[in-house]
């Protein structure tokens, strides 16, 4: 089977992100894979939205640019120059937005269909997307009633009126696909494929249940663009757990009483975007000096700034590696696929609890927010079990010195023969302030050098560990370079990077021996990973490193992927 | 004294001789001591300042955090544990200049915390600079001239944002000052004690003659249910008063909200991830 790509796009608050969902929910309840790349504004009614869902026989994650067929709800869509299939891209258009002069033209593939005079019709404007639906399932031969359950699903918490308005509209718009004009497009018929059920996802879920698998039941966060799914996500989900999502007045609250909710003893969290981070500094060195675990979800956008907050960017790196005064220690993990979003959130607790220190989990707006159909991932039972929160060990004392054995050993308050200080300043082994230049050097390697072992683990993920062109990349990056590598053949190795603190020396300086020659994929512009890697790379092997950036906003296309990897190889 | 003996280590104790806070670290491990709540069972959450201090002089667990953020950090505490005390303590400057968003939002968010503000009107530990509290034309090293702006003033804005419990004590009157933590660790809601420690360093005009001959006690005669009367008492002593201006009965955050369940965060067993197939399910 071949890829067939979807352009769904009209005015934002219309249905037209529903719409998508729906027509991706249907096709991954039917066997296909589904990839959804979304154009919005930062605006809630108005301005143009688009879905652009491509269709797919195996996984994937990323979008190509050729376009089979167009559904236009407004002039923007229908006017877009986009990349069209080879074999002829169908336009079908709202007839509200055609001029007087516009007609059905055969010859341009352009048609004019009445969705929003049949949804008036039918007593609902909201369901003209609806009407379009019914038309792509007919021509693309998929399951109606399949369509008809997730319509049921969708719209009954609105009422029995508007479900039948719908499947009115669902059943005009399967009628419509019989319009002699659409009898030379028998070709949209999808191949079938072996009926499975599989979730659509975006990353900003996977991570959310990440979270509540790793053992998350305390989220303070403030919305932002595009991380609030999240907290969205969680506020739902933890009350049943017993936990509990508090939306604070700012970042530096939320950071602040996750750090708080970490010493009372519960694993904590807070998400944010790039503006959220820069408030959010002063924490990560309270959460690393105090040795108290703290996760932060950081969903990238392009900065610096309010930049385009609706836009696929990776700058927030060095943010994350150096951001903050004075030196301290963390942990930052990045996914670069929904399955990692969900592993590595799941892990950074884990890390957290552990080490004692803030953990980063570097997404962005790529992977947060463009829903992919996803494989079924496993949640593991014994996750939980080895860093547990210490609650009644400790035999009574005058002081408990927290701050002399493992760092994972931290009585939280109401532990009897647990009482220590917590403090900002440097502190001695009971957390007391203490200014003693011995005791700042003991109490400074204790934190910088404490996760030297995880260092040793591998933080690259690749299938192959040897060969001519070695693409790294991370975030939505990785699924554009999937793509990419698939198209290039055995000479492209695709490896994801997926801890970039503790770097992984050991691991990369072979790889960088293995390999002839080493691309680094990142969406900025100073090249951050390139530099990261830069200084970790064995001096001999630096000529083998060369770097690919965007920082457009837009995410890579595959060609420019391609173009650059075939300069190398 | 044997009663504060449980709340009393060694750590020595660096506020300058005459200190109000000397007072207001004695009144909080006193009321801690009648009410009979085991230290381990108190969190004590400071910010920076001279005030930031007081977590470390008492014995239960302690944290001292960064300026400006005690009020975040102690409501996460109490989030995450609703068995525990929490107190949070912080100047004025911590308070009203670097956390007056948090302060506002912790009055009208309403966990059960005890807030001490530990207020000296002046910026102590940066060696004398004014704060929001600070009179008008105060002289001080960031106002040569005279401070040119107005005070704020906690309890009025506590008032407007909501506040369940507002009262304001003073350091040179101990007993009521410990009668005041008492009620305010009771109520079961935010509380929030303005209290008059002074600075007798920076801040010598406001010293604890000038409190003893300007403050009236409304503890003989006030209603604090009557919301419309604590703005007007407010407003007739100028906010030279102490005792409780206002409290309500409303409920606390966690318990209006109706899905938190009897076991604090910290307890919840994690270990179990079976729900995790049913929300993936959603996803399909």
């Amino acid at each position: 089977m071949k890829t067939f790509t979807i352009i769904f796009g009209g005015t934002q608050g219309e249905g037209m992100v529903s719409a998508g969902a729906i027509l991706s929910k249907a096709l991954s309840r039917s066997g296909y894979y589904t990839y959804t790349h979304r154009t919005f504004a930062s605006r809630i009614k108005g301005g143009h939205t688009r879905s652009r869902i491509e269709i797919t026989p195996f996984r994937n994650a990323a979008a190509s640019t050729l376009a089979n067929l167009i559904v236009a709800f407004d002039e923007k869509t229908s006017e877009v120059d986009f990349d069209l299939s080879p074999e002829g891209c169908l336009h079908i258009i709202d007839n509200k937005i055609a001029k007087s002069s516009q007609n059905q033209n055969e010859e341009t593939d352009r048609f004019y269909l009445p969705f929003t005079e049949t949804a008036e019709k039918i007593g609902n404007k909201l369901s003209t997307s609806t009407v379009a639906l019914g038309l792509i399932c007919k021509m693309l031969a998929l399951n109606e009633s399949l369509f008809k359950e997730i319509l049921t699903e969708k719209y009954k918490k609105k009422g029995k009126a508007v479900v039948k308005q719908n499947l009115d509209a669902f059943e005009e718009g399967l009628s419509m696909a019989n319009l002699p004009c659409f009898n030379k497009y028998e070709h949209f018929k999808l191949d079938i494929v072996p009926a499975t059920r599989r979730p659509v996802m975006t990353g900003n879920y996977a991570l959310a249940l990440g979270a509540l698998a790793g053992g998350c039941r305390f989220v303070s966060a403030y919305p932002i663009t595009p991380a609030s799914e999240i907290m969205e996500y969680l506020s739902a989900k933890l009350p049943a757990l017993g936990g509990l999502m508090l939306q604070t007045e700012d970042e530096i609250a939320a950071i602040t009483m996750a750090i708080g909710a970490s010493y009372g003893g519960v694993r904590s969290m807070t998400s944010t975007s790039g503006p959220g981070l820069s408030l959010m500094m002063e924490g990560l060195g309270l959460s690393a000096m105090a040795e108290l675990p703290l996760v932060v979800i950081d969903s990238q956008r392009v900065g610096p700034s309010t930049g385009l907050p609706t836009r696929v960017e990776q700058s927030d790196f060095d943010t994350a590696l150096y951001g903050g005064h004075g030196e301290y220690p963390s942990i930052m993990l990045a996914p670069y696929s929904i399955e990692s979003c969900f592993s590595l959130s799941r892990d950074a607790f884990r890390l957290a609890d552990e080490f004692s220190c803030p953990v980063f989990v570097m997404s962005d707006l790529g992977l947060g927010l463009f829903p992919q159909t996803v494989d079924p991932f496993l949640a593991d039972d014994s996750s939980n079990s080895k860093y547990e929160m210490s609650s009644d060990i400790l035999q009574d004392g005058p002081y408990y010195e927290r701050y002399e054995g493992n760092s994972s050993t931290r009585p939280s308050p109401g532990t009897p023969g647990g009482i220590h200080y917590t403090t900002g300043l440097e502190h001695g082994p009971l957390g007391s302030p203490n200014n003693n230049p011995e005791n700042r050097i003991r109490m400074m390697k204790r934190r910088m050098e404490k996760f030297d072992s995880l260092s040793e683990s591998p933080g690259i993920s690749l299938n192959k560990e040897k060969g001519r062109l070695l693409i790294i990349s991370t975030g939505s990056v990785y699924g554009v370079c999937q793509k990419a590598v698939r198209d290039l053949g055995s000479k492209a190795t695709l490896g994801a990077l997926h801890r970039l603190k503790p770097f992984p020396e050991k691991q990369f300086s072979i790889l960088s021996e293995n390999f002839e020659s080493i691309l680094i994929v990142e969406h900025n512009y100073k090249g951050q990973l390139f530099e990261l890697l830069k200084k970790y790379i064995p001096s001999k092997n630096l000529a083998k490193l060369y770097s690919l950036k965007k920082f457009s906003g837009d995410p890579f296309t595959i060609l420019e992927i391609k173009d650059k990897a075939k300069e190398l190889i | 004294m044997a009663v504060l003996d449980v709340y009393t280590n060694k750590v020595e104790q660096t506020w300058c001789p005459g200190c109000g806070h000397y007072s207001v670290l004695r009144a909080l491990k006193i009321a801690l001591a009648r009410l009979e709540i085991p230290n381990h069972k108190a969190a004590i959450v400071s910010g920076i300042g001279c005030s930031g201090r007081i977590s470390g002089y008492t014995k239960a667990y302690g944290f001292h955090g960064i300026h400006g953020r005690s009020l975040p950090i102690a409501q996460g505490v109490k989030l995450a544990n609703k068995d525990l005390t929490v107190i949070a303590a912080g100047g004025d400057g911590d308070g009203f200049a670097i956390g007056t968003g948090h302060s506002i939002h912790a009055i009208k968010r309403n966990i059960d915390v005890t807030y001490l503000l530990m207020n000296n009107q002046v910026y102590g530990l940066t060696k004398g600079h004014t704060s929001p509290l600070s009179d008008l034309n105060f002289v001080t090293k960031s106002t040569p001239l005279g401070q040119v702006e107005n005070p704020l003033k906690p309890s009025l804005l506590a008032l407007s944002a909501g506040g369940s419990f507002i009262a304001q004590g003073f350091s040179g009157n101990q007993e009521e000052l410990i009668e005041l933590i008492i009620k305010g660790i009771l109520h079961k809601g935010f509380s929030l004690i303005n209290i008059f420690s002074p600075c007798v360093t920076f801040n010598p005009n406001k010293s604890y003659a000038w409190f003893r001959e300007n403050l009236v006690s409304l503890k003989e005669d006030h209603n604090p249910s009557d919301y419309k009367n604590a703005f007007s008492t407010f407003l007739e002593t100028d906010g030279l008063f102490t005792w409780l201006l206002y409290e309500s009965d409303q409920m606390d955050y966690q318990s209006r909200l109706s899905s938190v369940s009897d076991i604090p965060l910290s307890k919840l067993d994690i270990k179990n991830t079976r729900f995790l197939d049913g929300l993936i399910e959603e996803f399909v």
